[in-house]
């Protein structure tokens, strides 16, 4: 499988899995927050369907090269491809979802 | 945060950009970063040191130390957002909602709170703008309750109102709290209990007086059997007043020291007979017992009471098992069970195999006319509840349904020795011409007293309190007066005054002390103490005759 069919096959399934990575440096505020945006905003929108991946830089600095990581916390949207960068605690609620490509839930 | 672990398929690419692709990524990086931490929202970055290897440079190192003591103390704690997001949760906080951190952060409080109790916190919060302690239950995931003290401390961090929250464990204090209250309701109650009883011997007193008297005078057989019923009514009611007393822990006691399987076996005789056939009676008697210090009559009563509770309980037959025990409370018990004291005790452990009963009902098996029964006067547990307190003892009840029910009474062990019983004091007969100084402030009971003791042959000097009392006196002989009858609890002065008064100038006067109603504790204690005799209201004219006639009889 070549890594554009796999763009290809990815990018089809907005509604498949989505792997997220955050980047945190251990137990910092920010890094917690971020964490804590991350998982109430995935339960409220990707419910059952999200895995998070959490990157603690302060244990595993050289990590950071993997997705060129300069401010902390970062979330990374991994699958679906293309690859998405979000840096901040997530607390935008409204950015967040305009950076993962998921569209605000409309008002119920 | 717990990272994940590192996946082999994470890239090791190049910093350095070779394409403009790759360049005009970077920039866009650039800015997202410049816009994030104009937003206050990154709290650390990656640094290159000399050696050219990468690490994290956090602006929050500082806070190690504090993390640690957060992260091992014996509360909940955890970072709340304004909106009520938990950011963060100590270990303890998971054990006390029974899941793990991770379900815990990311949540809604609401999520582990009964609903409305958070907008409270937050409202509490808002109006005192200061630390905040409310206590609340928190809904564990399990669905448990989880009784506990909040304390709300409010923190502004880069314009966010974060909450510090704290939760102490609040149950072991609440089933303390829970026995205080009890002890201080049966407290009330006995006093109570204890000042109708009085009130009501003062006139079963004047009751059974005037019927003995009267009896005598009476030649119809059917006045005869009338008079005949009024004592009997009379006596059953001196039989409850006597219980509600137990009960109210104000019955003068003569305790003596005393081996508890030889009471115990004593009992079992009895209990035989009362028990029927149908209920397998048996006792597990542990040797070497350590003495106790007890009214044998009072131990003996609550020995029968609990057993005929048992019989009770166990309506189709059963076991009823007593068993005794040395044994040992440590400060550890003292602390979760109220009314106990630490120290070596005796057990008294009487068990059934019946029914059992519910929280509700055990909680109130002492409380005087509380009964399940349709029988039953409702008195029996309270008076064995009345003569464990007074004896310094202590009481704890384990009750399951459908399994049984065990009373472990307490009382406190002695190192003293078991002296040999009294010699019983012959009497050959109640009459006699003696003087008798009677004080009494009670005006009926008071005609009544003189009368009956008139009626068997003695001299009467009545007085009505204890200044009238030393006024007769003082006209007298110094041999002029052989016993002084006098009760305890009046105004002015009370009986153990008035007696120390009238044998200032009276060495060798007999005395005798009365009452329904001994409630002044120094006073109570100096009877049992000085080993004065002592006659419980209500009295019968005989028995008060013979009482009298022992003390001038015997020599002191």
């Amino acid at each position: 499988v070549t890594s554009i069919e796999r763009f290809e096959a990815s990018s089809a399934d907005e509604d498949g899995v989505f792997t997220l990575r955050l980047y945190v440096a251990g137990q910092s505020p920010k890094s917690l927050r971020a964490y804590a945006n991350l998982k109430a905003l995935c339960e409220e929108h990707l419910a059952g369907r999200y895995e998070i991946e959490i990157v603690d830089l302060v244990d595993e600095p050289e990590r950071a090269r993997s997705d060129d990581i300069l401010a902390i916390p970062t979330l990374v949207r991994q699958l679906p491809l293309p690859l998405h960068k979000i840096i901040g605690d997530l607390s935008n609620t409204e950015g967040v979802l305009i950076g993962l490509r998921l569209s605000p839930r409309p008002a119920r | 945060l717990k990272p994940t672990p590192a996946s082999p398929s994470a890239g090791q690419a190049d910093a350095s950009p070779t394409t403009l692709v790759e360049a005009l990524a970077r920039l866009a990086d650039a800015e997202k970063t410049l816009r994030a931490i104009g937003a206050g929202e990154v709290d650390a970055f990656m640094i290159k040191d000399r050696d050219g290897r990468q690490r994290v440079f956090t602006l929050s190192t500082a806070d190690q130390l504090y993390r640690m003591f957060v992260e091992n103390m014996h509360d909940g704690a955890a970072t709340v957002s304004a909106s009520g997001l938990i950011l963060y949760a100590n270990q303890r906080l998971a054990e006390l909602l029974s899941c793990s951190r991770d379900t815990i952060v990311g949540s809604h409080v609401s999520r582990f709170t009964v609903p409305g109790v958070w907008d409270e916190l937050e409202q509490a919060r808002l109006d005192s703008a200061r630390d905040t302690n409310v206590e609340l239950d928190l809904v564990g995931a399990d669905g448990i309750l989880v009784r506990v003290l909040a304390g709300v401390s409010p923190l502004e961090i880069d314009g966010d109102a974060l909450s510090c929250v704290t939760f102490t464990d609040m149950r072991a204090t609440k089933t303390l709290e829970e026995q205080l209250r009890q002890a201080q309701k049966m407290e009330s109650i006995g006093s109570l209990a204890g000042g109708i009883a009085h009130d009501f011997n003062n006139l079963l007193t004047v009751i059974r007086g005037y019927s003995a008297l009267l009896a005598p005078k009476v030649n119809d057989p059917k006045g005869q059997e009338a008079v005949a019923r009024i004592d009997q009514a009379a006596e059953q009611a001196a039989a409850l007043t006597g219980q509600l007393l137990a009960f109210s822990r104000q019955q003068v006691l003569h305790p003596e020291v005393s081996d508890v399987n030889t009471v115990v076996t004593k009992t079992l005789t009895l209990l035989e007979r009362l028990l029927g056939a149908d209920i397998l009676l048996e006792s597990l008697l542990a040797p070497h017992l350590k003495p106790i210090l007890v009214d044998r009559g009072q131990l003996t009563q609550v020995i029968l009471n609990l057993a005929v509770n048992a019989r009770d309980a166990m309506a189709s037959g059963g076991l009823l098992t007593i068993q005794t025990e040395n044994c040992l409370l440590d400060d550890a018990y003292a602390a979760t069970h109220q009314e106990a004291i630490p120290g070596r005790y005796v057990l008294i452990k009487v068990t059934d195999s019946g029914a059992g009963m519910d929280t509700e009902t055990s909680e109130r098996v002492f409380d005087p006319f509380f009964t399940t029964k349709s029988t039953g006067t409702g008195l029996g547990l309270s008076t064995v509840y009345g003569i464990v307190r007074q004896s310094g003892g202590h009481i704890w009840i384990h009750s399951e349904l459908g399994i049984g029910t065990t009373f472990n009474v307490y009382f406190p062990a002695t190192d003293d020795p078991i002296l040999p019983p009294h010699a019983p004091m012959t009497v050959d007969s109640v009459a006699g011409d003696e003087t008798i100084l009677l004080v009494e402030d009670n005006e009926t009971l008071r005609i009544l007293t003189a009368e009956v003791l008139e009626s068997y042959g003695y001299r009467v000097l009545a007085a009505a309190n204890g200044p009238e009392a030393i006024a007769l006196a003082d006209r007298e002989s110094p041999d002029g007066i052989d016993l002084l009858l006098t009760d305890i609890v009046m105004p002015e002065m009370n009986g153990r005054e008035v007696s120390e008064k009238i044998t200032e100038r009276r060495p060798d006067l007999r005395i005798l002390f009365t009452s329904g109603y001994p409630s002044d504790a120094t006073v109570r204690e100096g009877i049992a103490e000085a080993r004065a005799a002592f006659i419980q209201k209500p009295y019968l004219a005989g028995d008060l005759a013979l009482k009298i006639r022992e003390l001038l009889t015997n020599p002191l």
